[in-house]
C-alpha cells in the first residue's frame, strides 16, 4: 500500500459533483485525479489508473456505491475506499465502515476542506 | 486559496444545470397545483431534489441544499398530498430563481465593466470541429461576440468536448483526420446525452448525395465550403434561438410526417412524431411540446378528439395547435377555431408555410431557417 496519498479516483453519476471534486482535490490537495461517470467504469478505471484511493458515491443509478465496492473487492481490487453520501445517519456510516470503507464524506462537501478530510481518513486507516 | 477563485471555472456548468433543474421543479409545482401528482412525477422530483441538495452548498449556495433537502425528505417519507408538497417546492423554486437572478444581474453588470469579475459566462456555447486552422479562426472571429466558441481539431477531441461541455450547437467539418463527420454524427445519435445537440455540417463537397447522407445521419443543416460568413451567421443565430423548443407532429401519412419533421428539424427545433391520435397524446404527455401539428383526419382518435383531450389536461391546455386538413369547407375551418386551434393549413400545403406558421406561433423568427 502506498505510504503517501497521490492518486484518487472519483466515481459519481453527477457531472457537477465530479468536476468540483476533481478541481478541489487537484487545486487544494495537489492530488492526481481521475473521474468515472457512473459505477460501470469503476473497475476498469481502478485497474488502469491504479489509484491510491477511490472516492465512491453511494446513491447511483445502475449500481449503487456499496455494490460497486463489493464488486471491486470480488475482483481482487483492494484499493481503500471513501464513500460520499447525503444520508449521514450514524447507523449508515457504521454500515459502510463495517463493509471496509476507510471513511465517509457527507454531501454536499466543502471543496475547500475535502482534501484535508480525505487525507485524515487516509492517515488514520 | 479563495473558494470563489477555485470554483470560478465550474460555476457556468453548475448554473446551466441549475436552470434545467429549476425548470423541473417548476413543472412539479404545476402538477401539484393541478391537484394531483403521479408517482413517476414524484420519483423524478425526488431524484432532482437529491441532486440539488447534494451539490448546492459545495457550489456556495447552502440555501439550495436546505430547501431541496426539505422537499427530498418529504418525498422520501412518502408524502403525496399536493397541499403539503406545494410550499416545499415553492421555496426550492424561489431559492433557485433567486440564485439565477442574482447571477444574471452580476453577469450584466460585468458586461458593463463593473461588478463581479468572477461572474460566469452564460453565453451559448458553440463547438467548432475543423482540422483547418484558417476555418477555425474565421469561425471564432465570426461568433466570438455572441458565443463562447470552443474548437476541436479532430474527431476524438470533438467527441470528448461534446460529452464534457454539452454545447448548444456543433459546427462540424465533414472531413477530418481519424474520424469523418458522418461517423461523429453516428456516435452522437447513439448517445442519449448528445443526441439533441444540433449539428451544422461544413464540407468542401457539394454533391447532393453528400447532403442527403449528412442530413439522414442527423445533421440539421449543411453548408458547402467556401461558405458565405453572413449566411452561416444567420443560420447559427436562428438555430440557437429555436433550439430547445419541441414540436409534435401527428399524421397517419408517413410522407407528410417525415417532410414536416425534416423541415422543423432543419429550423433547429426538436421534433417528436406520432402516426395516430393515441400516440400523439402519449407523446404530448411525455415530451411536453411547445407546438402541436395535428392531422384532422386520423384513424382512431382524430385531430378533433386529440385537441379536446389536450385541452382537458392542465399541462397541455394552452398548447398551440395547428390543424392539417384536406377539407376545404368553411364550416370545418370555423369549427376548428371554435375548438381552439391556433391555425389551420389546407392539404396539399407548402411545408415552408407550415414551418412559417409554426415559428410565428412560437414567437420565433424565420431568420436563417
Amino acid at each position: 500500500m502506498a505510504p503517501e496519498l497521490k492518486r484518487i479516483l472519483c466515481v459519481d453519476d453527477e457531472e457537477d459533483i465530479l468536476q468540483v471534486a476533481k478541481l478541489s482535490l487537484e487545486m487544494v490537495g495537489g492530488f492526481e485525479v481521475a473521474l468515472c461517470h457512473g459505477s460501470r467504469c469503476a473497475q476498469e478505471e481502478a485497474l488502469s489508473f491504479r489509484p491510491d484511493l477511490i472516492l465512491l458515491d453511494v446513491m447511483m443509478p445502475e449500481m449503487d456505491g456499496p455494490t460497486t465496492f463489493l464488486r471491486l473487492r470480488e475482483a481482487g481490487i483492494e484499493t481503500p475506499v471513501v464513500f460520499m453520501t447525503a444520508k449521514v445517519q450514524p447507523t449508515e456510516v457504521k454500515h459502510y465502515l463495517d463493509l471496509g470503507a476507510i471513511g465517509v464524506v457527507s454531501k454536499p462537501f466543502d471543496p475547500m476542506t475535502l482534501s484535508q478530510q480525505i487525507l485524515e481518513m487516509w492517515k488514520a486507516r | 486559496m479563495n473558494p470563489n477563485d477555485l470554483l470560478k471555472p465550474l460555476r457556468g456548468m453548475y448554473l446551466a444545470q441549475l436552470r434545467e433543474r429549476a425548470d423541473s421543479v417548476a413543472a412539479f409545482l404545476r402538477h401539484c397545483q393541478g391537484g394531483r401528482v403521479r408517482e413517476d412525477e414524484r420519483d423524478v422530483m425526488l431524484r432532482q431534489a437529491h441532486k440539488l441538495a447534494g451539490s448546492g452548498t459545495t457550489y456556495g449556495f447552502p440555501l439550495i441544499t436546505q430547501t431541496a433537502r426539505a422537499l427530498e425528505e418529504a418525498l422520501d417519507a412518502g408524502v403525496t398530498e399536493p397541499a403539503q408538497l406545494i410550499p416545499l417546492a415553492e421555496s426550492l423554486l424561489h431559492t433557485c430563481e433567486q440564485v439565477l437572478l442574482s447571477v444574471e444581474r452580476g453577469a450584466e453588470s460585468s458586461l458593463a465593466g463593473v461588478g463581479d469579475p468572477s461572474a460566469p459566462d452564460l453565453r451559448p456555447l458553440l463547438l467548432n470541429a475543423d482540422d483547418d486552422p484558417l476555418i477555425r479562426d474565421l469561425i471564432e472571429a465570426l461568433f466570438k461576440d455572441d458565443f463562447r466558441v470552443v474548437t476541436a481539431a479532430d474527431g476524438e477531441e470533438a467527441l470528448r468536448l461534446l460529452a464534457e461541455l454539452k454545447p448548444q450547437l456543433l459546427l462540424l467539418d465533414e472531413i477530418m483526420p481519424g474520424m469523418t463527420g458522418i461517423e461523429i454524427l453516428g456516435k452522437m445519435r447513439a448517445d442519449e446525452s448528445l443526441r439533441d445537440i444540433p449539428v451544422i455540417m461544413l464540407t468542401g463537397r457539394t454533391h447532393s448525395g453528400d447532403v442527403v447522407r449528412a442530413v439522414s445521419a442527423g445533421a440539421i443543416d449543411y453548408i458547402a465550403k467556401p461558405f458565405d460568413p453572413a449566411e452561416l451567421a444567420a443560420k447559427v443565430r436562428g438555430l440557437l434561438r429555436r433550439s430547445g423548443r419541441t414540436v409534435l407532429i401527428a399524421d397517419d401519412d408517413p410522407a407528410i410526417r417525415d417532410l414536416l419533421a425534416y423541415k422543423f428539424r432543419l429550423a433547429g427545433l426538436r421534433v417528436v412524431t406520432a402516426p395516430d391520435g393515441e400516440e400523439a397524446l402519449q407523446q404530448a404527455a411525455l415530451h411536453r411540446p411547445d407546438l402541436a401539428i395535428l392531422d384532422r383526419m386520423m384513424p382512431g382518435l382524430d385531430g378533433v378528439a386529440v385537441l379536446q383531450q389536450l385541452r382537458k389536461n392542465p399541462d397541455t391546455k394552452a398548447l398551440p395547435v395547428i390543424f392539417l386538413t384536406a377539407m376545404r369547407q368553411e364550416r370545418d375551418i370555423l369549427e376548428g377555431f371554435r375548438l381552439g386551434v391556433a391555425d389551420y393549413v389546407i392539404k396539399p400545403f407548402l411545408p415552408e408555410e407550415v414551418l412559417a406558421r409554426g415559428l410565428r406561433l412560437l414567437g420565433l423568427g424565420t431568420e436563417g431557417a
